[in-house]
């Protein structure tokens, strides 16, 4: 188990080093980017950057110096923003964000999972059709629609809901659904699969044959198989609301991370878009190592492979 | 224990012969397995439906520029933000008016056919009033319950701001009867420029349809090609190019797309090429899995010991087996293009003006948003029903081409 | 009979699927006795698990059991609610399925799976059960149980998993134990030890066993009573020996045609039954066997025999066992 974690932990440096060296690759080919020397900026900003990555040093030293800062979570100043600098930005914004996505990861598996596990059990019957019709349009639906048609019929039209900031609760309301939908609709479907699939095995068969009242059966022998594939869509569900931050906090005009980051890519601020790429590749990262820790403690059998 | 108590006859001890082939084929005929699957494909109602909605949208991105006279990016200010259906006011027997949101009034034929925006005659800033002069007859627009509305709006009384009429029409000292029209000459209206939407719709349509299909195409390529080289050496390469796969997968795929089109600069060149070169990690996955299965069953070691070459093995066995697996990943990577697409242009980074797409479209829409949501809905529902129609086909095909993969 | 631990009497049951009607047990009546091995065989599709999923009620949807009485100390399993027969299965009567495979949970230790049982049916403590698993393992012989308690299934052979699937189905020490093909995925030499295993089970504790296989040389070896089914249909019912020494039915006749016979070293040719099991969807009245039957009649057409008495605790459900129909057959020889 711990060989196994520590196997993960090396992957996932070995791939934030890599996304480093992309971005550093990237931003050098970019023309007019910050690494570039010939570009048209104030004077300070110039200063500044010269002071931070040494655009004169040799290439091999600028990339080090580059490395390095990001392992310190220092990504230099902001290239438009006068003075700011990007650690600064993120800190600031993150947990904003951080939030949003958390009670949008609580709504989906709060709703997705229990709502599977129903319509699995009621399979072809009212609640199954209505999660198979719920689960089948939500994965239609882009979240940059979900969103703007909550903002509009809630908070236009309704007036249920605030339109934009994240004052009080009833703003989470908003962004944390349209957040979410997606990703509950694909969690509800995959645990009424999983849940169907796993109800059809020999050793569910087994477990009624024991004489175990159907509740055991059910939530101890069938949810913890069923779960396993559940679980392993957490790591690309978080990518998802991580994506999908950048449109609803743009819609709902939230000051987190995916806003500052769709802003940046707008007015082209390199560094900011390097910095927040890292910062979001990271999280994703710690995400996809908690879910394989989760994997790992729900499947005995993960232990012997590789 | 029927039929016990029935008198046993010498007809009833007959013998009864069989033919050979009688007793061996009293089972139902069996189907060649694609009978099987176009069976089943066709016995499902969905993966239909789908397949007709796809057609339908194909069919609207290549001839849906018959429906209106108009393209895509001429530009008419004095024609912004006019919807599909007007509500008008009579003026005459053949002429209507209509009062847009910013309060300017046009004048229609009545069958919907917009002829132009008035200029009034003359306009009272501080009583909220203008002044026109229509076919001779005096037109008088008043819009002072619109300031009533907004501040209602602004104190969160949304009951009452809706409530509110926002402007009143006086013709000749009467208040003229309202008639609802559909727009004849923009047929779904306009948006923010004056452009009609249907022809950026049908535009949106071609550029959403094509950048899925070629970016989809291009993950086909390099996804087979590669998982195929995996599966197929296997061992020690499987191992390291399945890694690289893992440490690329780590990293949320869209922000390499990101990077990709900051770097390149938006366009639908760039955005065929940051799709088609990043998501292609799952079909190098399935393909792969569906490889290394096939590779130890019998009829490739078969193969292998009368001599066949790689490549023979490659192209005869190994993908015509995956087939199914490829066609299944392939149609449901479409939608997740489109959607990709779609949310690159929504954030600025796709497809750039005059040329739309459908996220282009809805993103532009959100401005304007509160007054007219047809912009946004529009542009939503192709992308909603073009992404429902794959997923059906997609759900439709996995279960007809393999029934045991079935979810 | 007079200690008759279960009676099935004119048991039907059928799987309503989107095709129709399968009826897969057609108007079955059996008796076992307190501590007999009961074997019944018959080839796939035969509806001999049927039988044995209808006695435990897990049949599953769209299995049902459509009339009939399953008498278990003289209560009908088939009319108990699905809360009643939880105190029933695992407690008095429980089953051993076909593949140890898939039997047991991946993801619960062996210990556990076992444990739980007890703790279900017994109340007792987990320490207590726990120490009842080590017994139990010990008991059906895995090699260190004390580490192994802990294992999970994946960590276990074919053969270690069958035997703690045997011990789980024993964990609460039942009246019955219903083994479904025991033995059919596992290699020979595991099958024999597993079958000693379950005859010294009889030995020490009594229990009533019955064994449903295709595979006569695990009938030989272990039953005390056999019965064939076919399609559906019970087609003959006998002491061990009997079946094998002078078989009533065609059936059963074709079956042991199809074994080979290694003992004398004989070059007799096997004979295979011709043509394929029956299609049970399509309803038919006559004998299920009649279209692969060497000796079909116009009768064997219309309708299915009774059971005929055709020896001590002999049973068969042939028309050729009728007396009636033998006389006429015997007139017609004559002429």
């Amino acid at each position: 188990m711990t060989k196994y974690i520590l196997k993960r932990c090396v992957s996932i440096i070995v791939t934030l080093f890599l996304v480093c060296t992309i971005t550093f690759i990237m931003m050098k080919a970019v023309p007019g980017g910050p690494f570039t020397t010939e570009k048209n900026l104030p004077q300070n900003v110039l200063d500044a950057l010269e002071a931070k990555y040494h655009l004169t040093d040799p290439l091999w030293k600028q990339y080090v110096d580059y490395v390095k800062g990001a392992a310190t979570f220092d990504f230099g100043p902001s290239f438009k923003k006068d003075g700011v600098m990007v650690s600064d930005m993120l800190a600031q914004s993150f947990p904003v964000s951080a939030k949003l996505g958390l009670v949008a990861l609580i709504i989906v598996i709060l709703l997705g999972i229990p709502f599977g596990i129903l319509a699995a059990l009621k399979q072809n019957k009212l609640p199954d059709y209505l999660a198979t019709i719920f689960a089948t349009l939500g994965i239609a639906i882009p979240t940059f629609v979900l969103g703007t048609l909550i903002l509009y019929v809630f908070g236009s039209r309704l007036g249920w809901i605030p339109t934009h900031g994240l004052d009080s609760w009833k703003c989470y309301i908003g962004p944390s659904i349209s957040l979410a939908g997606f990703s509950l609709a694909y969690v509800l479907r995959l645990t009424r699969s999983s849940m169907l699939g796993v109800c059809g095995q020999d050793y569910i068969r087994t477990a009624r044959a024991k004489g175990l009242p159907e509740r055991t059966v059910i939530f101890k022998h069938a949810l913890k198989n069923a779960l396993i594939p559940v679980v392993t869509y957490i790591g690309p569900m978080t990518a998802g609301i991580m994506t999908g931050s950048f449109v609803t906090e743009k819609i709902f005009a939230i000051p987190g991370m995916g806003k500052f980051y769709v802003e940046a890519i707008n007015n082209r601020d390199y560094t900011v878009i390097m910095g927040t790429t890292m910062f979001y590749a990271a999280i994703a990262a710690v995400m996809i190592l908690a879910v394989d820790i989760a994997y790992a403690c729900l499947d005995p059998r993960i232990k012997f492979q590789d | 224990m029927e039929n016990t108590e029935r008198q046993i006859t010498q007809k009833d001890i007959e013998r009864v012969h069989f033919t050979n082939k009688e007793s061996q084929d009293i089972t139902r005929p069996s189907l060649t397995y694609w009978q099987d699957v176009k069976r089943r494909f066709l016995k499902n109602k969905l993966a239909i439906l789908g397949s007709v909605i796809i057609i339908l949208m194909v069919l609207f991105a290549l001839f849906g520029y018959l429906l209106t006279s108009q393209n895509y990016y001429r530009q008419d200010l004095t024609m912004t933000n006019l919807p599909p259906r007007l509500e008008c006011y009579y003026l005459d027997d053949e002429t209507l008016l209509y009062v847009n949101s910013e309060y300017s009034l046009y004048t229609l034929d009545n069958d919907g056919t917009v002829r132009e925006r008035l200029e009034p005659a003359e306009e009272n800033q501080m009583m909220r009033e203008k002044t026109y002069e229509v076919n001779g007859q005096k037109v008088v627009l008043n819009y002072k319950g619109a300031a009533q509305a907004a501040k209602a709006r602004k104190q969160g009384d949304m009951q009452l701001a809706n409530s509110i009429d926002t402007f009143t029409l006086d013709i000749g000292g009467k208040t003229p009867e309202m008639q609802k029209v559909w727009n004849k000459t923009y047929r779904l209206g306009t948006d923010y420029l004056g452009r009609d939407m249907l022809a950026r719709l049908v535009y949106g349509a071609r550029i959403s349809i094509l950048v899925a299909l070629i970016a989809t195409f291009a993950q086909f390529c390099i996804g087979v090609l590669y998982g195929g080289v995996a599966g197929y050496l296997g061992g020690r390469v499987d191992n390291i190019m399945m890694r690289i796969v893992d440490i690329i997968s780590t990293v949320p795929l869209t922000l390499y797309v990101v990077l990709l089109m900051v770097v390149m600069g938006p366009g639908i060149k760039t955005i065929i090429i940051a799709l088609g070169s990043v998501y292609w990690v799952d079909m190098a996955r399935q393909v792969r899995g569906q490889v290394l299965n096939i590779k130890q069953q019998e009829f490739v070691l078969a193969a292998r010991t009368i001599g066949a070459s790689a490549k023979r093995i490659m192209l005869r066995h190994l993908i015509p087996n995956s087939m199914s697996t490829i066609i299944v990943t392939l149609t449901m990577n479409i939608p997740s293009a489109i959607f990709t697409e779609s949310f690159l242009s929504f954030i600025g980074l796709g497809i750039s003006a005059p040329a739309a797409s459908w996220g282009t479209l809805a993103s532009d829409a959100l401005g304007g948003l509160r007054s007219y949501p047809y912009q946004l809905l529009l542009p939503s529902l192709c992308i909603c029903l073009t992404v429902l129609g794959f997923n059906f086909l997609g759900d439709g095909l996995r279960d007809a081409l393999d029934p045991k993969l079935r979810k | 009979m007079n200690d008759t631990i279960l009676q099935v009497n004119n048991l039907e049951v059928s799987f309503f699927t989107h095709v129709g009607e399968v009826r897969a047990v057609r108007d079955v009546t059996f008796s076992v006795e307190k501590g007999e091995i009961l074997g019944i065989v018959g080839e796939s599709g035969s509806g001999k698990s049927t039988v044995l999923l209808a006695i435990m009620s897990l049949l599953q949807h769209p299995g049902k059991i459509k009339a009939g009485e399953i008498l278990f100390e003289n209560e009908d399993l088939a009319k108990k609610s699905n809360r009643e027969m939880q105190h029933i299965r695992g407690r008095k009567i429980s089953m051993i399925f076909q593949d140890p495979m898939s039997s047991l949970n991946p993801v619960f230790t062996v210990g556990n799976q076992i444990a739980e049982t007890i703790i279900t049916h017994e109340h007792v403590s987990r320490s207590e059960a726990n120490k009842r698993v080590l017994e139990l393992l010990e008991l059906v012989r895995i090699p260190s149980a004390k580490t192994r308690i802990n294992s999970y299934p994946h960590e276990f052979s074919g053969g270690m998993r069958q035997r703690a699937m045997i011990a789980l189905a024993l964990a609460c020490s039942p009246q019955m134990l219903l083994a479904d093909e025991p033995t059919t995925a596992l290699d020979v030499t595991i099958q024999a030890q597993m079958m000693d295993l379950l005859r010294d089970i009889r030995k020490e504790t009594n229990t009533t066993i019955i064994l449903v296989t295709h595979d006569l040389g695990v009938v030989s070896e272990m039953c005390d009573r056999v019965q064939v089914m076919y399609g559906g249909r019970l087609m003959e019912e006998a002491a061990c020996r009997d079946i094998f020494d002078k078989p009533g039915h065609p059936y059963t006749k074709g079956l042991l045609r199809s074994i080979p016979n290694v003992k004398k070293g004989s070059r007799e040719r096997l004979k295979p039954i011709d043509g394929s099991p029956p299609d049970l969807i399509t309803p038919f009245d006559g004998c299920p066997f009649a279209f692969r039957c060497p000796h079909t009649m116009n009768l064997c057409m219309d309708s299915c025999s009774r059971e005929w008495e055709i020896g001590e605790m002999h049973r068969c459900a042939c028309h050729l066992c009728n007396p009636e129909v033998k006389a006429l057959l015997d007139e017609r020889g004559n002429e």
